[in-house]
């Protein structure tokens, strides 16, 4: 039993290696994995350096400011930029289309601004040739190429009859023609991987995640691909083996991939930004200005909102009733810290709200993964690479975060250290320096996966489909 | 009578292969020239020769006294092909495929009706025009390919055993085709393993062997018992 | 001979069922792409006109409330009196500009949904002046898989098309034994090949053409007027060249003599590689040839010439407290602020303008780059015309800040008259020559190859090599 198979894939093997059309592609392939891998790697070794680099002088800027009130300083903010994750050579994803850039500063939160697809010329268009690129679009036409005449093939030379002779049951059949494919793409793939890893892990000390973490990562985004793979190697021997001659089982292969691989991702986006739209910058900063100014809608107005909350403050402070007890700084510390609370409220509800949009968007794309195994991998290897959305908006969250505990240290220090200056009190460096840094961690492994759940469940699904569909057809393939 | 279908000094080499050594063969209207011989004799060669598919090693063939070589597309006004197997479109009718290649054979002029007649003349039955061909028997599609040739009037006609597969009948059926085609003055060459219905249609048989003319005979000369002894006999030694 | 095969193939094209559907699908597609480009456009159309309306109404407002305290109102507070010209300036009042889309802005999105179509100009830095950025929201999904618009159906999915229509052109005939009938007729392979291709050719070219002159049909009556027609001649004479090129490519492949299995294969290869690897190369050699500058720097390079100018400036409203600022003294702060960053926009732009000249003499290398580039620049959504934008809104900048800068050297102040002269932006468009020529340059970059494809393939053509 497991010998037929061993005896089928070994001379899979030989043929496919054999076969100058796959020496060819392979190396083509190969060429072009080993190109991006290396230019990926260069350009986000340089962007992860310009970004750190930057994060230094913007921190040493916060500390430089001189000598002023603790809240202008919060005025005068600080910039925070998007770390660069150590797999983002492999799989850019959204990341180009996102923000790296936000400045923290009191009374607004501000969206990441400067993404790199801004100043590129129109041919970014193309898309950007990365590893990941390779893997999802490359890799499964040449798994076409090689597996489209696994059944019609030999049946048009009229081997598939002498095989059948043997008695060969077609499950072993089929499992002996995917081992051998499954050993040629590993020929060339799995060097790939090798020095993939090597190099991710040897550089990891460059980067802000911890070594666990990334093989992890590293791990899962590689059975991943091997998911993606299989469901494609199962499609490609259901069609093989239905097929009524091998130049249709090509040509139905190829369309099946341009379909899925080009034009569903494509509606799917397209439709996604109709289902769910998005206000026009204009719009946004016109609805955050009116919350602002006159509450959120369905809210108290402005000014009583504020009262609510400063007197919300001085209660569990224990002072109510008792403003006149504290000193005049205090209270102003405290007017100033339910002021804040008060805009925090609406940008929370705003910017919320965007990023719930555009989550939604994605989610929305994501289900044409059922249509698309391409859509199922790309969102499963940006969440293992870091450089998706879910991502990107944890890294919002987390500076948004440290943006409130900034202001509030500066408020703080403002509300004990003013004393009778008031306003005209003046912190220094060591003020600044006591101040929290802002260190984004991104995510978890568990995280991730928890996250992209559907996008591995269609994934998964897409494999199963396949495989049982192909094992199906096999059983009932055509000798003659 | 004039000579249709000339050979001579006709040589092939693939790679070093000899597969015609020196054929000088000259076939006359209402001719049949019949071509017997082991597989690999080079009859096939021969007939691909005549049609200029190959280009020759050495030698000339001409059609009408014309050098195939040098008048590759005139050549072939004059000439009809019917392979083993006639191969057609197969979502196109019967009568679609016939006025398809009479069209690229330049005689626009046929109408339908003309071309309906034609496959009736061919042998094919009359319904049968207008079925899609991908429903058609092989002798059907042989019998199209007599049409082609019978409206394309063309006076030489190349035969690369047309009638092996088919059953008794249609193949006897075919002779009386080729018979009529004979009586009508083509020159027909025809590669075949049907030693009985060469000496029935064929006005003289060639016997090859080893891209050699090994012998020439007239059939009204033979019978049908001499025919196969003179064949085996070759093919003996 | 020629047109006969042309004429006498109908119906072999006619019984192939696949090619209508192949055709409804194109046709399918074309016209939701279509669709969804000219629904977009009508979107960030809209969305311009009612900010730049909205921005009129603002500037109107303020002239309202400059003749209220011209006759006899009470002052406004300083920091929101539109009577002076330096506060004015800095905020109070702005022109938005917006970048008009052309007539046939539908047929590819470009770079639109990341570049500013629309700036709001103060007498401030451009760069400072817009924090929150000026590019439509498109969510980031969109963004990164591109938009289903004309240009990639053209691009990317017209080609897969043709080469269904085309890989078995002579394998075919081959495979089914036909061959050798037709080449026992008085026609030699090369005319019967070129023949039928270009028979297929007019078929495809047809429907393309027609789909996307409807296309273009829907965008609109601005296509009347202005170069809409001259754009509309040269985004439909690239789209035939880019068909005729492919069309080309399998009648090279199909001269080669494989199966038509093999053929499919090669016609594939050939379109990964010069509609995926090859743009993507030319990508990897662009951005490595001209990175682009970092923003990441200039962010911090801006806030240490901002922050320095600012402690001028808090130093000076120190001194003279909160109602009189000296208004010269702001100016140079807000000039030096230009001087030193100045320089990095500039680099960036060069750095845009270096890359996109590259990219005009690589796009040689793929034919796919040709038409889209091509199609970016005739529907004006590339970096080029943003570019021309770019220098134009400078200028006009200059001119906006001049107006309020002059008045405030001047110690003038604003009236409310002064609000109906305020300087109006209008794009000039780039004359249609110049976009002709680099249009036309991308056809004869597609036309070439196409004729030396052609005659390649007449050469492999003149053996008939194997039958069967």
């Amino acid at each position: 039993m497991m010998r037929t198979v061993a005896l089928v894939a070994r001379k899979e093997m030989k043929e496919l290696v054999r076969d100058g059309r796959f020496r060819v592609a392979g190396a083509l392939v190969l060429l072009l994995l080993m190109t991006a891998l290396a230019f990926g790697w260069q350009q986000a070794s340089t962007l992860a350096a310009e970004r750190a680099a930057a994060q230094h002088v913007a921190e040493e800027d916060w500390k430089g400011q001189g000598d002023k009130n603790p809240h202008v300083a919060t005025h005068y903010g600080k910039y925070v930029f998007k770390p660069v994750g150590a797999l983002a050579f492999l799989d850019p994803g959204a990341d180009p289309y996102l923000g790296v850039t936000l400045k923290l500063q009191a009374h607004q939160q501000n969206l990441p601004q400067d993404a790199a697809a801004r100043d590129q010329a129109s041919i970014s268009r193309f898309g950007q040739l990365s590893a990941a690129t390779v893997l999802q679009l490359f890799v499964p036409l040449l798994i076409i190429a090689l597996g489209f005449g696994a059944f019609s093939g030999e049946r048009e030379r009229g081997t598939l009859r002498q095989v059948a002779s043997t008695g060969v049951r077609p499950t072993q059949l089929l499992a002996g023609k995917a081992l051998g494919l499954a050993a040629v793409l590993g020929m060339l793939l799995i060097p790939a991987a090798v020095v993939a890893a090597v190099v991710t892990l040897q550089a990891d000390g460059a980067h802000d995640a911890t070594g666990g973490e990334v093989g992890g990562r590293l791990g899962m985004m590689a059975l991943a691909y091997l998911v993606y793979f299989g469901a494609f190697a199962g499609v490609t021997f259901l069609i093989s083996a239905r097929a009524p001659s091998s130049r249709f089982a090509l040509v139905a292969l190829v369309g099946f991939w341009s379909l899925t691989s080009l034009v569903v991702p494509r509606i799917a986006g397209d439709v996604a930004v109709r289902v769910v739209p998005l206000p026009t910058p204009a719009e946004f900063t016109q609805a955050v200005r009116a919350s602002l100014e006159g509450g959120l809608p369905g809210s108290a107005p402005r000014e009583d909102r504020v009262d609510e909350i400063s007197s919300a403050m001085l209660d569990k402070a224990g002072f109510s009733g008792a403003e006149t007890l504290m000193d005049e700084s205090a209270l102003q510390g405290i007017e100033l810290q339910a002021e804040a609370a008060f805009e925090d409220e609406v940008y929370d509800h705003h910017i919320g709200q965007l990023m719930e949009a555009m989550a939604r968007q994605e989610r929305a794309a994501q289900w044409a993964a059922l249509a698309s195994p391409l859509l199922a991998i790309r969102t499963v290897s940006a969440s293992l690479a870091g450089t998706d959305f879910a991502h990107h908006r944890a890294f919002q969250v987390d500076a948004e975060r440290y943006r409130k505990a900034l202001v509030q240290a500066m408020n703080d220090d403002f509300a004990q250290n003013a004393g009778t200056a008031g306003w005209d009190y003046k912190a220094g460096r060591e003020v600044w320096e006591k101040a929290p840094t802002f260190e984004h961690q991104p995510p978890g492994l568990g995280w991730a996966l928890s996250e992209q759940a559907l996008g591995w469940a269609l994934l998964g699904l897409w494999l199963g489909l396949a495989w049982a569909a192909a094992a199906w057809a096999a059983a009932r393939v055509r000798v003659f | 009578m004039a000579a249709v279908l000339e050979a001579q000094g006709l040589r092939k080499e693939y790679d070093g292969f000899v597969a015609l050594q020196g054929l000088d063969l000259t076939i006359e209207e209402g001719e049949v020239f019949c071509l017997l011989g082991a597989n690999g004799a080079g009859k096939t060669t021969t007939i691909q020769l005549f049609l200029g598919f190959i280009a020759p090693t050495a030698g000339q063939v001409r059609i009408k006294g014309l050098d195939v070589g040098q008048h590759g597309l005139e050549t072939k006004r004059h000439l009809a092909y019917i392979p083993e197997n006639v191969m057609l479109y197969p979502n196109l009718t019967g009568l679609e495929n016939l006025e398809f290649f009479t069209r690229l054979a330049g005689r626009d002029e046929l109408g339908e009706t003309a071309l309906r007649e034609t496959l009736v003349e061919a042998g094919l039955a009359k319904e049968a025009a207008d079925r899609p061909v991908r429903t058609y028997s092989k002798g059907m599609r042989q019998k199209v390919g007599v049409a082609m040739a019978i409206a394309k009037g063309a006076s030489a006609l190349l035969l690369d055993e047309p009638t092996s597969g088919l059953d008794p009948k249609a193949s006897n059926e075919f002779s009386q085709l080729l018979a009529r085609m004979r009586d009508r003055g083509v020159a027909i060459l025809m590669a075949t393993h049907d030693l009985f219905h060469s000496k029935e249609v064929g006005t003289r048989v060639g016997i090859m062997k080893q891209g050699r003319m090994v012998g020439r005979h007239a059939t009204a000369d033979l019978s049908h018992a001499d025919l196969e002894r003179i064949y085996l006999e070759h093919m003996h030694d | 001979m020629f047109w006969k095969v042309v004429r006498v193939e109908w119906r072999n094209l006619l019984a192939e069922k696949a090619v209508g559907w192949l055709l409804g699908l194109l046709a399918v597609m074309a016209a939701y792409a279509a669709w969804s480009g000219a629904t977009s456009v009508d979107v960030s159309r809209a969305a311009a006109q009612a900010a730049v309306a909205a921005e009129a109404a603002q500037l109107a407002e303020l002239k309202a409330q400059l003749a209220a305290v011209e006759a006899g109102g009470p002052a406004l507070p300083y920091s929101r009196d539109p009577g002076d010209p330096a506060v004015a300036g800095r905020g109070l009042a702005g022109r938005l500009v917006a970048l008009p889309p052309t007539p046939l802005a539908s047929i590819a999105a470009g770079q639109r949904d990341m570049l500013a179509g629309t700036v709001r100009l103060t007498t401030q830095s451009r760069l400072t002046a817009t924090p929150q950025g000026e590019a439509a929201m498109t969510g980031p999904t969109r963004q990164m898989t591109g938009a289903f618009d004309l240009a990639f159906v053209f691009v990317v999915l017209l080609p897969l098309l043709i080469i269904a229509l085309t890989y078995d052109l002579v394998a075919g005939e081959r495979e089914r034994g036909t061959l050798a009938l037709v080449l026992s007729q008085p026609v030699s392979l090369a005319t019967f090949v070129m023949g039928k291709a270009f028979q297929r050719a007019l078929v495809v070219v047809g429907v393309t053409v027609v789909l996307a002159a409807a296309a273009l049909a829907s965008a609109g009556d601005g296509l009347l007027g202005g170069d809409g027609l001259a754009r509309a001649a040269l985004y439909l004479g690239a789209l035939v060249a880019y068909a005729l090129f492919w069309f080309a490519a399998a009648v090279a492949v199909n001269a080669r003599g494989r199966s038509s299995a093999g053929n499919a294969l090669a016609l594939v290869g050939l379109w990964l590689a010069l509609v995926v690897a090859v743009p993507g190369l030319v990508r990897v050699v662009v951005e490595a040839a001209y990175p682009p500058p970092s923003r990441v720097e200039l962010v911090n390079l801006t806030r240490e010439a901002t922050s320095e100018i600012e402690e001028e400036l808090t130093a000076l409203e120190g001194t003279h407290g909160e109602g009189a600022p000296a208004g010269d003294r702001l100016l140079s702060v807000q000039e030096e602020l230009d001087q030193r960053i100045g320089p990095v926009v500039v680099r960036f732009r060069e750095q845009l303008a270096a890359q996109q000249s590259l990219v005009d003499g690589l796009r040689f290398l793929s034919p796919a780059l040709v038409l889209h580039e091509a199609l970016v620049d005739v529907a004006g959504t590339g970096a080029l015309r943003q570019a021309r934008f770019d220098a134009q809104v400078d200028v006009f900048h200059h001119e906006w800040r001049a107006f309020f800068f002059d008045r405030v050297r001047a110690g003038q102040r604003l009236t409310s008259a002064d609000y109906d002269a305020l300087p109006a932006f209008a794009f000039v468009e780039e004359p249609v020559s110049s976009l002709a020529l680099r249009v036309g340059g991308g056809v004869l970059g597609l036309v070439l190859p196409a004729l030396v494809l052609l005659a390649w393939a007449a050469t492999g053509l003149r053996r008939v090599g194997r039958l069967a």
